[in-house]
Parts: structure tokens; C-alpha cells; sequence
């Protein structure tokens, strides 16, 4: 039986499509059979039971289940929640997102979902470095939950995407680093958090290229 | 409260911090503004309050709610 995991947010536009298809991609990367399903069902109303009934069917095929809710918590998101037994929570170092991310953790959490990880998304080190953002350390004391990875803030993303390319299938960089080890810490293995290691040492570089 | 010479991440942190008291706990500010009084009122008859450092929280843990308040004090008061 595999792991059924919603991937969700409260706010849109932070990445939460990208990062089911990257964690899901860097599964496979480690030998997992994964299935990513979009549960925006837009204006239609499943009944809950039978999109259960049928995750449930398909967990048994699979190692993971990726459930990729749509943005906010109207349409889908009860769909997507009813059959997870856990969560991953994207967000992105602003106010406005982790506000948004923590009502979602408190619904998802009436909803029995309490095994919830944060992925921090977009994390721009200049920024962060200068003072000028919220750091990962800032949002895991507010939101109070386990941190599953801090992504970076890469422009490979954006060429990956318009390419229609899975970042970690296609290219290695930071970004694509980071979601590998998002699905080592699913797997249970403990890994660093490569975003939060300074600078580009020259050790670094050269480990990058291997 | 001077946000003069704090860092950005501070007072994203501060405006998070507040926002998310009221949201956890569907209390409008000025309602918690009373609350902070109210127990200004019961704490300072035992203590000298520092009341502008009061601290005010509700932070999930476990699965419940928990209202965490820090009330520095300046000395005790001698009853």
C-alpha cells in the first residue's frame, strides 16, 4: 500500500503544481513507482467516498500518490484531503503565503491530516541573507510544523517549465537538489538542507558536477 | 511599537505573528486588545507589569490550540 500525500498551499502561485511534479519525479529517481493525480475538479462536485474508494484502489499500484490540490481551500480541496494520510505544505517565505498555509494546516488538521510537512519554496538567499525575507527558521516557529525541504529560488524552473520538463528528471541544479532531497526525507532518510549551506565553496562546485 | 530600526524578516515576522492570533482564535483586535487589559488588571495586582513587552500567542501543538502569553514584570509588588 502506498503513501497517498496532498500537496497543497491556501495561496496559488507558489509553486504547488511544480513541486508535486518534482517530488513525484525525484521519487522515481530513487526506484518509487508514483502517480500524480490534478484534483482540480473545477465546479464538479465528487462524491467523496467514491474518490477514496478509488485513491485507495490505485495506492495499492503504486509507492506514492501525489495529490495535487488546487489553490485556496473551495472546490477540491476536501477532495483531495479526504483520502491523504498526509500533507505537504507549499509555501513561500511572505506573509500573505504562510498566513494562507497556516489556515490550511488548521482544516486540514479537523480533518484528521496531522502528519503535515512544510516545503518552503522560492527561497531567494540574497534576500533572506540581507534581512529583507522571512527565513525557513521564522516560518517552521510560526507554523509549528516539520520542514520537508527548502527549495530555491532557480530560473531553471521557470525554463523546465516552458519546456514542459520535470526540473529534477531533466537538469541538476539547486532547485532540482532540493526536491531530491525532499524525497529522501519521505523516505526516511535524513539528509541537510543544501539551500541553507553557504556560499558556493569551490567544494561545492565541484560536488555539484559529479 | 518603533519599526525604525528593525530588519525587514523582523517585521514580517511581528505582522505574521499577529495576523495569525486573530486568525487562530477568530478574535477581532480590539477584542484581544480588551483580553491584554483584562489581564493586565488581574497579573498587576501582584506584579509591576512591563506592559508595553506583553506577548500574546495561540499556537497549535498537538492538535489543540494554546494561548501563550509572556507578561514581563518589573518587580514584585509587595502586598
Amino acid at each position: 500500500m502506498g503513501k497517498v500525500i496532498v500537496v497543497t498551499s491556501g495561496k496559488g502561485g507558489v509553486g504547488k503544481t511544480t513541486a508535486t511534479a518534482n517530488v513525484g519525479g525525484a521519487l522515481t529517481k530513487l526506484g518509487k513507482k508514483v502517480l500524480l493525480v490534478d484534483m482540480d475538479v473545477g465546479l464538479r462536485n465528487p462524491d467523496l467516498e467514491k474518490v477514496k474508494e478509488a485513491i485507495a484502489a490505485l495506492a495499492t499500484e503504486f509507492g506514492y500518490v501525489f495529490l495535487d490540490s488546487p489553490a485556496g481551500i473551495e472546490h477540491g480541496f476536501d477532495a483531495s484531503n479526504a483520502p491523504a494520510e498526509q500533507a505537504l505544505v507549499v509555501v513561500t517565505p511572505d506573509v500573505t503565503s504562510v498566513r494562507d498555509a497556516d489556515r490550511v494546516i488548521g482544516l486540514l488538521e479537523n480533518k484528521g491530516v496531522r502528519n503535515c510537512g512544510l516545503v518552503v519554496n522560492k527561497y531567494d538567499r540574497t534576500l533572506i541573507d540581507r534581512k529583507k525575507q522571512l527565513t525557513s527558521d521564522d516560518i517552521v516557529d510560526v507554523l509549528g510544523r516539520e520542514l520537508m525541504g527548502i527549495v530555491p529560488d532557480d530560473k531553471a524552473i521557470i525554463d523546465a517549465t516552458n519546456r514542459g520538463e520535470i526540473l529534477v528528471l531533466s537538469q541538476s541544479t539547486p532547485a532540482a537538489a532540493a526536491y531530491l532531497e525532499i524525497a529522501h526525507r519521505l523516505e526516511g532518510d535524513e539528509t541537510h538542507f543544501s539551500a541553507l549551506s553557504t556560499g558556493r565553496s569551490l567544494l561545492n562546485i565541484f560536488r555539484r558536477q559529479k | 511599537v518603533s519599526w525604525f530600526h528593525k530588519a525587514t524578516n523582523e517585521i514580517a515576522k511581528e505582522r505574521l505573528t499577529f495576523i495569525l492570533v486573530q486568525d487562530r482564535s477568530q478574535l477581532s483586535p480590539a477584542v484581544i486588545e480588551q483580553m491584554k487589559e483584562e489581564l493586565v488588571a488581574v497579573i498587576g495586582k501582584y506584579f509591576d507589569i512591563d506592559k508595553a513587552h506583553i506577548q500574546l500567542n495561540v499556537e497549535r501543538q498537538e492538535g489543540r490550540q494554546v494561548v501563550e502569553t509572556s507578561i514581563p514584570i518589573n518587580g514584585l509588588r509587595h502586598l
